[in-house]
């Protein structure tokens, strides 16, 4: 079998077919100062030796930071990755599958997609989930549209807590661009904690939904999460959190908070940062909304094997908008991401429940240590005192210097954290926010600290 | 004795001791099949003519239901939540979607009664 298209025997037989000499004649009609006539310019080919070697010269110029002096989040964090997860992703019967949803041949994937969304379901403190998407940023923009769509259309109003991640909320406007939304941000306040005056002065029955970010861009918590989703709740209008996974081994899910629908990026659980990608969406939601989520749902059922009782994996509900009324479709996607889900089941099943918990704890108190030695070096404060955080918080440089400090970690092989989006609050121009997990010892911490303090 | 008017997008509107009954038809439900979800709106909902104010699941399709005359919810028929197939049993009776109140009941006017209806089946 050939991969290469069109021999040219094929295309001189094509061409006869339709009765014209060569390409060129077929080609007449663009003007000719639209041709380039030329070549591209593309580099000739190259042999294998050659081309190894050009592409290890490339390598070496890249500055490797290993995962132990990354000390940065944002959406992707620096996890351990059990060997484990590796070893078995990639047996071929799970890494070469490919649309998998035919019972008779694929219970394994299936039952690994039904795990997936039960441990989403556990850790959201969510009824439902879908089998995974391709991002935490497309999955918000899903649960937007999720949002819409319960209220059928009436409600165009869209409301973004304060500090949710400014990058995510470019991918809801431009994901669901033309769904005339009506997109509105409450703008943070220094200092304070959204009260209910506030968010209610744009809360009304136009608003179809509002976006939480827990723990929010900044890595705090809001202690009053649960009585602003009461707020959203009196008005009819949906809360959506869009929500850490890991910190649920240590905080109370978004579910117990009262969330209608929790979505975010799910790549902590047994999947590498890589290049930013390809990355685990996850969307959870409560039974009432199971016919506006997108996606498959991947359901257990009873089943006879070999004469005997017994239980099988099946798809169970794809809405069917999504191919046969595309314009009510609830996802532009309408995909999963089996292999990282896959992953994340493994990680989830290697480390327990106990183990989770014992991690995410840990992930707390570098954070917590961190903190403290990095509050120890003069000039540095908290941006927001007197917040809870999880494992990521930002700190504040004395003006002009945080960029020094942050090139300074740099050319000593550290990631010092990200610089927050100053588009809410110019103060963050003068910020990094930091991110801790167990991959952190106590000599990265001291060393980040130590080489901070040689630029402050 | 109940009046029924007919839609050509085949929805009906019964009318019972002067209450007012939305629902789809008969031949509707024979064309769908086994009927598997009904969505409803809310009680109160108000509906402006041509509107889509149910959606009717079956195995076969997805079926819009509209609101042919401008008109205000008064209660959705709530056993269909759990026992859609009341539709495809009893569509013109247990199986109606909504007790309405019409803004207008002169609009009926322009519906089609049974004979009508009959004549259009065929």
């Amino acid at each position: 079998m050939t991969f290469i298209p069109h021999t040219p025997a094929q295309r001189a037989q094509m061409l006869a077919a339709i009765g014209v000499d060569d390409i060129e004649q077929l080609l007449d009609t663009i003007p000719a100062a639209l041709r380039l006539r030329r070549d591209l310019a593309v580099p000739a080919a190259q042999g294998e030796v050659e081309l190894a070697g050009e592409l290890q010269e490339l390598l070496v110029v890249n500055q490797f930071i290993p995962p132990r002096r990354v000390f940065a989040g944002g959406g992707l964090y620096p996890h351990h990755v059990p060997a484990v997860v590796d070893e078995l992703s990639h047996r071929g019967e799970f890494y070469t599958a490919y649309t998998p949803y035919q019972p008779e041949i694929s219970q394994g994937m299936l039952q690994c997609i039904y795990e997936f969304q039960s441990y989403i379901c556990l850790l959201t403190g969510m009824e439902i989930s879908n089998a995974s998407g391709y991002d935490g940023g497309t999955t918000l923009a899903d649960a937007v549209q999720m949002a819409l769509a319960s209220h059928r259309g009436q409600r165009r109003r869209l409301i973004f807590a304060p500090h949710v991640d400014p990058q995510y909320r470019e991918v809801v406007a431009t994901y669901n661009i033309g769904m005339e939304m009506d997109l509105q941000q409450l703008a943070p306040v220094e200092g304070e904690f959204t009260s209910a005056d506030r968010l209610n002065e744009l809360l009304d029955d136009d608003t179809a939904a509002v976006v939480f970010q827990y723990p929010d861009c900044l890595g705090y918590l809001d202690d009053e999460l649960e009585m602003l989703i009461g707020e959203v709740h009196r008005r009819e209008a949906l809360a959506i959190v869009l929500f850490y996974p890991f910190a649920a081994g240590l905080l109370k899910t978004p579910g117990e908070l009262g969330a209608d629908i929790v979505c975010g990026e799910a790549q902590c659980l047994g999947n590498y940062m890589g290049f930013g990608g390809p990355l685990l969406g996850f969307l959870a939601c409560t039974a009432k909304l199971v016919r506006v989520l997108p996606g498959r749902l991947i359901g257990r059922t009873i089943c006879e094997r070999d004469g005997q009782p017994g239980a099988g994996f099946v798809m169970t509900l794809q809405a069917r908008e999504q191919h046969i009324r595309r314009a009510k479709a609830t996802s532009n996607i309408c995909s999963n991401e089996a292999l990282l889900a896959l992953r994340a089941c493994l990680y989830m099943g290697s480390v327990g429940r106990a183990g989770f918990t014992q991690l995410a704890a840990l992930c707390h108190s570098n954070a917590c240590l961190a903190r403290e030695r990095l509050l120890q070096i003069g000039g540095l404060s908290d941006f927001y005192a007197n917040r809870q955080f999880f494992n990521e918080f930002t700190l504040k440089f004395p003006p002009g210097k945080r960029d020094l400090a942050y090139d300074h970690a740099l050319s000593c092989g550290m990631l010092a954290g990200i610089k927050p989006d100053a588009r809410d609050l110019p103060d963050l121009d003068d910020a990094l926010t930091f991110a801790f997990t167990e991959v952190h010892c106590e000599d990265d911490i001291q060393a980040l600290v130590n080489c901070l303090k040689e630029e402050l | 004795m109940a009046t029924f008017y007919y839609t050509k997008t085949h929805e009906y509107i019964r009318e019972d001791n002067g209450a007012y009954f939305l629902g789809i038809t008969e031949h509707a439900q024979q064309e769908l099949g086994d009927i598997t979800y009904v969505e409803l709106p809310a009680a109160g909902t108000e509906f402006a003519k041509g509107d889509v104010c149910c959606t009717v699941e079956s195995v076969k399709a997805v079926a819009e239901v509209y609101a042919e005359l401008a008109l205000k919810v008064v209660t959705v028929n709530e056993r269909l939540e759990d026992e859609p197939e009341l539709i495809n049993q009893d569509a013109q009776g247990e199986g109606w979607l909504l007790q309405i109140e019409l803004a207008d009941a002169g609009e009926l006017s322009d519906f089609m009664d049974q004979t009508a209806y009959d004549e259009l089946e065929k």
